[in-house]
């Protein structure tokens, strides 16, 4: 068996010489997720060590199936934490406050009208 | 009336204190394990990847690493993804994910937009040209550690 694996598209061939077999499945990009990637890799390493593939199918499924999006007041602060941090990292919040040199001009000219 | 965002002060790294810098990468690093949906168990992992990256990306000009900033801390953080592959089973992308989308410049291109705003057609270029070579260097960063230190790869018999 050859697989040639690309991020939209997988590519196998099942057997040998003119009776080899081509299947191309056609993919749609996916949304990167750590704990997927994570558990996946995990099956993979119990592939490796011996466990039938048809159970390692079956923990496949189960991890696509079993994960839960998340709920949209996370996502929100999930960006909020990542704009804050960009922030900080880009300098922000570390300008210092500028006071009017004539605060105290400016304000007896703001009152006299209303003394008149 | 002026656009106070377009034509208000622009972006400045590299003026910001260091105790800033822990602080933004730990926030970075929450708000990055949220978005990618990691696991609880992975986002120390993706906090020391996102201070790592933010240290070497902050202290290499400093020692006199300019131009070839992005490379290095792309490079380092390749050999680190594949030596905590290897030896801690940590999966690849928990490390690197996180650390590529801290180091990628997007303040470069942000300020190159603005002063396409601007008018200002000769800063929008050379900055747009410095993302653009930075963006080419992270890759070449990564692709030559991977080169260096490629990850272990186990044939699955069919």
């Amino acid at each position: 068996m050859q697989v040639n694996v690309l991020p939209t598209s997988l590519t196998l061939a099942v057997g040998s010489g003119f009776a080899q077999q081509l299947v191309i499945l056609r993919l749609e990009p996916g949304k990167l997720h750590l704990r997927k990637l994570a558990l996946l890799e995990g099956v993979v390493h119990a592939l490796r060590r011996g466990l039938e593939p048809d159970l390692a199918l079956a923990e496949v499924t189960a991890i696509d199936t079993a994960v839960q999006p998340d709920p949209p007041a996370l996502t929100i602060a999930a960006y909020a934490l990542l704009g804050c941090g960009t922030a900080l990292l880009l300098g922000g919040g570390n300008t210092p406050r500028r006071r009017p040199r004539y605060a105290a001009l400016a304000r007896l000219r703001f009152r006299a009208p209303a003394q008149g | 009336m002026r656009n106070s965002v377009l034509n208000g002060p622009t972006v400045s790294p590299g003026h910001t204190p260091s105790l800033s810098l822990v602080i933004s990468a730990v926030l970075m690093a929450f708000g990055i394990a949220l978005i990618l949906h990691a696991r609880y168990r992975d986002v120390g992992w993706i906090v020391a990847s996102c201070v790592a990256t933010i240290a070497l990306a902050h202290w290499l000009p400093a020692l006199g690493v300019t131009q070839a900033s992005p490379f290095a801390t792309a490079f380092g953080i390749g050999l680190v993804t594949t030596l905590a592959a290897r030896y801690l089973r940590i999966p690849q992308a928990v490390v690197l994910v996180p650390g590529l989308l801290v180091l990628v410049p997007g303040s470069l291109s942000y300020e190159s937009l603005l002063y396409v705003f601007q008018a200002d057609t000769t800063d929008a270029l050379s900055l747009g040209a410095r993302a653009l070579l930075s963006a080419i260097l992270i890759v070449a960063g990564f692709l030559t550690s991977q080169l260096l230190m490629p990850p272990l790869r186990h044939g699955v018999s069919a």
